[in-house]
Order: C-alpha cells, then structure tokens, then sequence
C-alpha cells in the first residue's frame, strides 16, 4: 500500500487548496513544500480575483489574510518626465483583493493542515517517482522516496515534476517573461491619501510607456494596509542571454519607473522591506501541456494556467480552480480505485465545462496586449495629446486633428489602426 | 536512565526585522525556531541514549507567550528534533512566560526533570540570547554538577567523560551522573531528517502543559534597542583587475591603507 | 554598593575592577595560582586571597563565591568560558539575578540597570536587574585602573566534595596579536576550500600589516587556524580599521562580531549573501580570482 492517498508537490494557492480539499475528503494528504514555510519565498504583482476562492471559501476575506478591496483602477502612459493617468471608478463586477503571499499563503496552508493534510516545508521534492510509465510517489531531497496513489504537482511555473513526468517540453527561456516586484512601507493613512483611497479601499495601477524602451511590458502598483506593492513585468526572456543580465535589466527598470515624476510621488517617504523576482510562464506553451497522466496531474502556473497581459499577470485564480477541479477527478479516482489516466481525464472533462472557457477569454485579452505600440507610440500620443489639449503657451495652436494626424504619422501608425487599438483596449478592460 | 535535551523557542536571529531609523524591532513578526546548537544537543542525545538505555525527550519551555502562530512554530520546532530521533516532547507554554527570566525559567522546568532524568544535555547558548544562564542555573536548582561547553561525551559506566574547551587550553574531566552539560557546536554534525521520518515524529508523543510561573522575576527588560550601524553598501563592478584597483581606491580615500 | 569580583585571567580581573568601581568599593578575589600578580591589582579596596583554591577548580569556585557573595550586592565575574560558567551557577545559588557579557553597568533609583547585546547582535537589551546581581562583563570595555593600593585578606578554602573531576588539560597555541587590538582583520569563512587556500589570506594580511581572523566553523570546527580564535558572538568582537570579510556568509552571529569595524570589505562569489548588508564595498567575485590580484597590486603599491 502506498504511504498515502495524495501527495501534493508545492504549497502554494493551487497546492494547498487540493490538499485542503482532499483531506477534507477524508483522504491520507502530504504536502511538500521546499521553502522554509509556504509563502515564504512566493511572489506575485499583488491581486486576487476572488471568484475561485470563493467557491471553497465563501465570504473568505473575513477571515483571510487580505490587505485591500480593489475599488479603484488606473491605467497610465508614461513617455518620459511626464505622464497620463485614467483613473476608472466603478465597482468592478467581480471583487478582487491585494494581498502579501507571504501572509496568505500561509494561511491556505494551514487551512489544509487543520483538515487534516500533512504539510511539511523545508523538502524539496526531486522528480516523480516513476514505475512501469506510472507516477507511484515522488522523490525527494537526499533520494528518498515516498509512494502515493496520485500525485499533484503543484511546483509552479518551472514545474519540474510536469517536465520529468514528461507533460510538457523543456521551456527555453522564450517561454517566459520577468517580473521583479518591491514592498514599500508607508503609512497607512499616507496611503489612503495619496491614492485616494477610503479604509480597506484599494488601488490597482498599471503602467505603459518608454520605461520599458518598446519591450512589451510595464508598471504596476498596488496598495495594501500599510504598504504597496510595486513592480514591473517585461517579456524579457528573449532579448538576454543570461540570468544576471535579465536581472540587472529588471533592478535599471524598477528604478526608473520608482523615479518617473508621476510614479515617485506614491511612494516618497516610503521604507524598501522587499525585492524578489519571479519568472511568468507564457500562456503560449499551453499548447504543449498535457495536465494528466498515470498517477499524476498538474495545477496552477505548473500547467501553465497563468495569463500574462503585459503588464499585470493573472494567475491566482486559476491555479485555485484548477485545483479545485483536479481535487474533484482525484476524489474520484481514489473512491474507483482507479487512478489511470484514463480516470483522471475527468480532470481536464471538468475545466473545459468551466475554468477553460474563462481562461481562453483571458487569453484572447493578450492578444491585443500584445501589440507592441502599445508600449511605445501610444503612451507618446496620449501624453502628447493632452498636453496639447491643456497647455497655452500663446503661441497659435493647430486643431486637434492635425496635430494628431501629424503624431500619428511620426510613429507610422494610421489614424484608424489607432482608433481601432484603443477600442479594442477598452472593450477588454 | 532517561536523557532531557533542552530546546528553547528562538527568534530566528537571520530573519528578525529591526528598523535602524525608527528603533522598531519586529519580534511578533518574525519566526521562531529551534537553536541550531539544541540541534547538536539532539544529535549527542540520541547518541547518548543507546548507551545509556534510555529514552531521550526533548522539553521546550516556551517564552513566546502563547499566540496561535508561536504555538504551532512551537510544535513544529520540536516535530524537528523528534524527527531526529528523539522519543517525545513536552511543552510547555502560556501567558506570562515571556517574562520569565532565567531564575524562573529554571525553577520550572527543573519540576519537570527532578526525578525523571539523568542527565540534561543544553546548548552553550541559545540562538537569540546567547547567555547560557539557563542550564547553569538549571543545575544549581537540582544541585546536580554542571559542565559547559562540550566537545566530547562518552559514557564510562557511572560517569561521563566530557572533553571541553575553553579559551586557553582543553580539559577533559570526569562527571557522575545525574549532570547537566551543555554542548557547542562542534561536538557533532547534528542529522538532517528525512522526510519520512518527519511525518513520523509526528506521530511521536508531545505533551503540552501550561505554565504558570513558580516565582516572580528577578530581571526586567526595560527597553530594546537597535544599535545603529551604517555601512555605505557600494558594490564593485567591473573585471578582476578594475574590481582591484577601485577597490583599493575607495581604500586610500577612506583613508585606512 | 560593595562588589565582589573574580575571574580566572589576571588580566580581565583587573578590568573587572574598573568596572565594579563605578558601582562602590571592590574586593578582588584571587586564588591560589594568581597570587604571584597581587602586586598589580590597583584600584580595589581589598583583595581576598583564597591559597587553598586553584581557578580551575570551578566547583569550588562557586562554592567560594557563593559563599562569600552574601556580604556584597553585585558580583562581577569575565565573559570568557569559564567565567559564564560560574555566573548562573553563582546567581542561583544566591537567588540572584544575572546578566552575561554586559557592556555598561550603572546604578538608577536603586536598581542596577547594564546593557547586553542580545538578538544575535541586532538588538541591545536594557536590563533592570534586583539585587544581588551576579554579571559578567564584556572583555575591552573597561581600562584596568592606575593607581590605589588594596589591602590583602586571606580566606578560606570551602570544603566540598567534588562531582567533576579534572583528568587532563592541554594548552591551546597562544594567539599572537590579539585580533581586538588590530587595525586591519582579514576574516576568512569556508569559502576556501582547504588549509593550504588560506595562504592567499594571509598574504594579504601581510602586504596589509594586518592579522588573519576567522569565522567559527572555520577556526572551531575545521580547525584551520594556528589557534582556536574566531570573530562573533561566542568569540571575539573585534574593532578595526579596515575589515576585509572573505568567504563568509556574514549570518547574524558572525555580523555581531564586527560592529565596531570602521571600513568592511566583502569579497563573496554570492551577491545575495547577508554579509553585503554589512559591507561598505562589496565584491561579487571567485576570492581564489579576486584575492592574488588585490594582493599583488597592493603590493605594487606598498613597495613603490
Ligand atoms: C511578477 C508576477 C506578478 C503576478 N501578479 C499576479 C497577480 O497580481 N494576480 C494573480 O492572480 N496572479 C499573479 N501572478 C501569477 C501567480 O503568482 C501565479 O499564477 C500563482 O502563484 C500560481 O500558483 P501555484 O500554486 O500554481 O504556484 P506557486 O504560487 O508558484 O507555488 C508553487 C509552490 O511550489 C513550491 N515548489 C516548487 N518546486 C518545488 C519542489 N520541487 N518541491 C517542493 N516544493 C516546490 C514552491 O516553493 C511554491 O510554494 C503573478 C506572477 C508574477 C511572477
Ligand atoms: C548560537 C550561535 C552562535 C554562533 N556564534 C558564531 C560566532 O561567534 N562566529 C561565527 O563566525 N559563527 C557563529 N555561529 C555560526 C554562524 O551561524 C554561521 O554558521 C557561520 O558564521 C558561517 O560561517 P561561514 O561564513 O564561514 O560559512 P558559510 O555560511 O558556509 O559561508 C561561506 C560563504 O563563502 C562563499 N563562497 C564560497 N565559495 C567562494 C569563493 N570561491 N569565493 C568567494 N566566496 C565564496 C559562499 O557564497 C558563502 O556565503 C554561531 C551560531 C549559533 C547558532
């Protein structure tokens, strides 16, 4: 007999909510998780879409370690010393909360310890443990071997276990972006001023522009109770040849948007508590990832459910409903008495009623991101727009229309590709 | 005869946050865990124990006050040296332990080992408090004899020889049982566990008591400071030789060559 | 305030002295082995002179102390090993309160109030403590006094039956230039590889003028070094001008060491280890690449 029924490779959101859900279940559940504590090495840009956890959790902000509701989002262009921000309102329709993964993730953790999972950190899961082309167990640090039913790797973006169970190819460095991402301390009351923000209302702000020198990505900030959450994610993976040269890139570009005039004001005063960077799978390679196999299946970033638009990186919500419904196939599984891959497909059955649909939305949204003048002509127009709108400087002005034929054709975009682009953005917000 | 390993909840040192501008020191928040020369003391423990034909048994007397967070830090500190090899665990934990100095520390966890125990096996020193005052003072309140800073044990019969060092010379004396000893960090290189062998310590007995203070204090923290210490962080770029000479350079405008 | 003062060095006795003179009148405790440096004890009210007891007789010790403690308020005992030794075993004894390795000691509202680095060095503890106080004090703090001379007292040996017994003492290579007293440090860590490597840290040292120090694992536990001498917490704190850390990861016990350094050099190949917080200069580089270059330029520079 196996040493247990399920053992859940990674404790972050999507491994944690499968061993809360399984060992709720009544199943024998081991997590292992190689940080020195669930959360304690995990980022993200700082948002939670909490349609997913809700499911699991009804109502879980009461009780969960989250910072602040979103109720305000910005979005803005940046082109050298100055800058345009549009500042959207309205309650958006599904709620979302930042949060500090070190904090949150924890708790999620424990949530799965309290129902009855065994949860140990400071173990660095190897390789599956394959026999006879099934995954029997893992393999951990020190060689050590430890059989189960059915496997979950939850490990993450470079999800080893998927690569070595032979899932998903090899990632080249292609298939990645970057994201670098500081804490700053600031007061809570500073905070709620300078983003306008009433108590436990949030910010959500991203920002486009020259800072990234045409390289798709941006800005972002997010505020929580007593600090932002700041960063920048650049499609960076294909432009340099090693990882010091990506990181020093990250560190030049974080500075640089820590210093634009518009961006500096949130944060002076504000107290540096932490710098970490992260790699973002690329939706992409999806197309590569199979999510079961004998004994085995894949959640969250692991599988590649993560969506990244440029400049903000979804992913949280995913890699909890994925979870949730591989923790629906693997109850099943272990109830039959059959954890082929032929069983565990209900797995896959279950996100493309659901999850899927929602994801390939999210995906069509990066498409547009995509498009490279967003992150260059645009943010230009818009600043230099405005600004002709707005300032007097006596001298005669030319209509607007001119004035914006003219920009337009200086960055060789047509006027109606432009409307076009601009449409298209608004429409996916 | 049975072995108590002392294991003292310790702020991880590495990990405690202070604020040099403001004097803030980040206690609640930062983690706690077992010192890493309790490690070495398990280690000898679990040697010891064959020999001795015993149990060994680690006890923690909590001075984290007793939030949920420092309890399960507590617990899992000592699912940690059960996994070890240790055979069980008592804690003892509550609300006003955080101001229990050594002298009251001492009385109580000595009710916890008069009787039960032969010999007590300590750290030199604790990882966030380095003082070493407990077990010396633990041995007072048994009136057992005390000898610090182990780099040897062997059991010869009644007694044990400990070799230990001190800073002019190496000693090796010869102790009767029931004794307490604190070791240091180089007696031996403590196991790392297995992940099996965590899931089973556990299963391992751990009783957890609660503590009330058999004395009052004799010390009081009055205040915790934060020595400031500024260091201009300047990284040196550039190839070996560049590296060199800048750096020689920011030497001679410091003035210290 | 009378205060009772005893330690095994002769030397850190007489900085015990000082220290205990800002709290009243002195005696100095000496044994049996250390009655030839009577005659340097300046400063104390009185000496105790106990012939029957050797300091290494540590059951003894306390059993002396202990005994004689109940005529004073503070006792002042070293922070070297077997000093931190006694200091529990002595306040417990006596119901006392007790503080190691302190730095300051004064007296306010009636209470004795000292200063110790606690927290791995990243915090000072103020402490009120009761009396009687059993402490030790930290090495360097206090200047041995000049001048005053004590009276000599003869007491008695305590007679007990001891439980540890002492089989065997080796001595310990003796430390050449102190590394609290010297200007310039080159602290080596196990990023050398073996023995032989630390060649290269001390011909550094020696184009510097400076002196090779250790980190614990190296000197303690891989025994490395002429003598068993290490920069920390649990070793020396050392203060000098320049401090160039090799190969050391600069964790929190070490750190705590080199406060009091005035320049910090680090030369690591791991931009992320904590010892670059420390350091006013920091270079990310192989010390089997870095250190032969600095150490041929310097001495380009020293000899021209
Ligand atoms: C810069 C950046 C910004 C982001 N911003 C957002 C955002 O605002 N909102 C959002 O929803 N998403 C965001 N994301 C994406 C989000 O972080 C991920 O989608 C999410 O964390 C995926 O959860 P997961 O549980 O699948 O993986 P992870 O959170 O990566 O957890 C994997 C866990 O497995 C552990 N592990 C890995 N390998 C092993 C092993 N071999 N053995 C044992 N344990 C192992 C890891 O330590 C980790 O705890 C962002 C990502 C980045 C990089
Ligand atoms: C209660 C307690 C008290 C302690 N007291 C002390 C104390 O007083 N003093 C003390 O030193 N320690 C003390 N320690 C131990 C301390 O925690 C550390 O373990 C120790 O300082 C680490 O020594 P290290 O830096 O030599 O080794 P490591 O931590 O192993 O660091 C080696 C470093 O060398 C670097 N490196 C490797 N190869 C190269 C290369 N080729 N070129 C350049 N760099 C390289 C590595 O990146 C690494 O950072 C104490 C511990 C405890 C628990």
């Amino acid at each position: 007999m196996a040493d247990f029924d399920v053992i859940v490779v990674g404790a972050g959101p999507a491994g944690s909510v499968a061993s809360y859900l399984l060992a709720k279940r009544g199943h024998t559940v081991l997590t292992v998780e190689r940080g020195k504590r669930p959360g304690a090495k995990n980022m993200f840009g700082g948002r939670l879409y909490s349609w997913s956890l809700e499911r699991i959790f009804p109502e879980f902000w009461k009780e969960a370690p989250v910072e602040r509701e979103v109720t305000k989002e910005v979005l803005g262009f940046l082109h050298g010393e100055r800058g345009v921000e549009i500042r959207l309102s309205t309650r958006p329709k599904g709620r979302s909360f930042t949060l500090l993964r070190a904090k949150f993730d924890q708790w999620l953790a424990e949530k799965a310890e309290d129902a009855g999972a065994e949860v140990i950190s400071g173990f660095k899961v190897e390789r599956p443990l394959i026999r006879d082309g099934r995954v029997v167990g893992i393999v951990a640090e020190g060689d050590e071997e430890m059989e189960a039913e059915v496997v979950i790797a939850a490990d993450g973006a470079l999800s080893f276990m998927a690569e070595k169970a032979g899932l998903r190819p090899k990632l080249s460095k292609e298939d990645f972006a970057v994201g670098a991402k500081e804490v700053i301390e600031l007061p809570k009351e500073v905070i709620e001023d300078r983003f306008g923000l009433s108590e436990d209302e949030g910010a959500a702000q991203l920002y486009v522009g020259d800072l990234t020198e045409g390289v798709i990505g941006g800005g972002f900030i997010y505020t929580n109770k007593e600090s932002v959450s700041l960063g920048v994610v650049m499609r960076i993976g294909s432009l340099a040849s090693k990882v010091s040269e990506i990181s020093t890139a990250m560190w030049e570009v974080t500075e640089k948007f820590k210093s634009h005039p518009m961006i500096r004001r949130y944060l002076e005063g504000g107290k540096l508590v932490e710098y970490s960077a992260h790699i973002i799978p690329e939706t992409q390679f999806m197309r590569g990832v199979k999510l079961y196999t004998d004994g085995m299946v894949v959640v969250g970033d692991a599988a590649g459910f993560c969506v990244n638009y440029g400049v903000t990186v979804r992913g949280m919500d995913f890699a909890i409903e994925s979870a949730r419904a591989a923790a629906e196939a693997v109850h099943h599984a272990l109830e039959s008495g059959d954890t082929s891959a032929r069983s565990l497909s209900k797995y896959q059955e279950i996100l493309s009623s659901g999850m899927l649909r929602e994801f390939e939305t999210a995906k069509k949204a990066v498409d547009l991101m995509e498009d490279e003048r967003l992150y260059s002509s645009i943010p230009k127009i818009a600043v230099e727009t405005l600004e002709h709108l707005f300032l007097v400087d006596g001298k005669p002005k030319e209509n607007l229309y001119s004035f914006l034929r003219k920009e337009f054709s200086e960055e060789g975009i047509s006027l109606l590709s432009a409307l076009l682009l601009g449409w298209k953005a608004l429409r996916s917000m | 005869m049975d072995i108590a390993v002392l294991v003292k909840q310790s702020l991880d040192v590495q990990e405690l946050r202070v604020d040099q501008d403001t004097g803030k020191i980040y206690i609640e928040d930062a983690p706690t865990k077992a010192g890493d020369i309790e490690l070495n003391a398990t280690e000898e423990a679990v040697r010891l124990k064959e020999k001795l034909g015993g149990k060994a048994i680690a006890i923690m007397l909590s001075t984290g006050g007793a939030s949920g967070k420092r309890q399960k830090e507590a617990r899992e500190a000592l699912t940690r040296v059960l996994a070890m090899g240790l055979d069980g665990a008592v804690l003892i934990m509550g609300e006003g332990a955080e101001k229990g100095d050594t002298y009251v520390i001492a009385k109580a966890l000595a009710e916890e080992i008069r009787d039960k125990f032969g010999l007590v096996l300590a750290a030199e020193g604790s990882e966030d408090n380095f003082s070493g005052l407990l077990p010396a003072r633990l041995a007072a309140e048994l009136g057992w004899p005390y000898v610090a800073y182990a780099t040897a044990i062997e059991v010869e019969g009644d007694h044990v020889k400990v070799t230990r060092s001190l800073e002019d010379f190496e000693e090796v004396v010869r102790v009767k049982f029931p004794a307490v000893i604190s070791v240091t960090q180089e007696i031996n290189k403590p196991r790392v566990p297995k992940l099996v062998e965590i899931v089973k310590a556990k299963k391992k007995p751990l009783d957890q008591k609660d503590f009330s203070p058999p004395v009052e204090p004799k010390l009081t923290i009055r205040e915790l400071k934060v020595p400031k210490v500024e260091r201009k962080q300047i990284v040196i770029e550039g190839d070996v030789e560049e590296a060199a000479e800048k750096l020689i350079q920011a030497l001679k405008e410091e003035g210290v060559l | 305030m009378k205060v009772l003062a005893f330690s095994h060095s002769m030397d850190l006795a007489l900085e015990l002295v000082s220290a205990g003179r800002e709290l009243g009148d002195v005696s100095l405790l000496v044994t049996s082995d250390q009655e030839g440096r009577i005659n340097e004890v300046k400063g104390a009210k009185e000496v105790l002179l106990c012939k029957g007891l050797d300091s290494g007789d540590q059951e003894g010790l306390v059993e002396l102390i202990s005994g004689l403690a109940s005529d004073y308020e503070v006792v002042l005992l070293a922070s070297d090993r077997r000093g931190r030794e006694l200091v529990g075993q002595v306040a417990h004894r006596l119901g006392a309160s007790s503080a190691v390795d302190v730095s300051s000691l004064s007296v306010e509202d009636g209470k004795l109030v000292v200063e110790r680095m606690t927290f791995g060095g990243k915090a000072i503890a103020v402490e009120e403590m009761s009396l009687p106080a059993v402490i030790s004090v930290q090495k360097g703090k206090f200047k041995p006094p000049e001048e005053g001379e004590p009276s000599v007292r003869e007491v008695s040996a305590p007679s007990i039956e001891r439980r540890v017994e002492v089989i065997e003492r080796k001595e310990k290579p003796k430390v050449g230039v102190p590394l609290d007293k010297a200007e310039i440090v080159v602290a080596v860590g196990r990023g050398f590889r073996k023995k032989e490597d630390l060649k290269l840290a001390y011909e550094l040292a020696d184009v510097l003028g400076g002196v090779v120090g250790a980190t614990r694992p190296v000197a303690a536990d891989l025994k490395w070094m002429e003598e068993e001498v290490w920069i920390g917490i649990s070793g020396v704190r050392i203060a000098p001008k320049l401090l160039i850390v090799v190969g050391a990861s600069g964790q929190q016990q070490f750190a705590a060491g080199i406060m009091d350094s005035k320049v910090v050099v680090a030369v690591n190949t791991d931009s992320k280890a904590p010892i670059f917080e420390q350091a006013d200069y920091g270079v990310v580089m192989d010390l089997y690449e870095f250190l032969p270059v600095l150490t041929k330029k310097l001495k380009e520079i020293k000899g021209g």
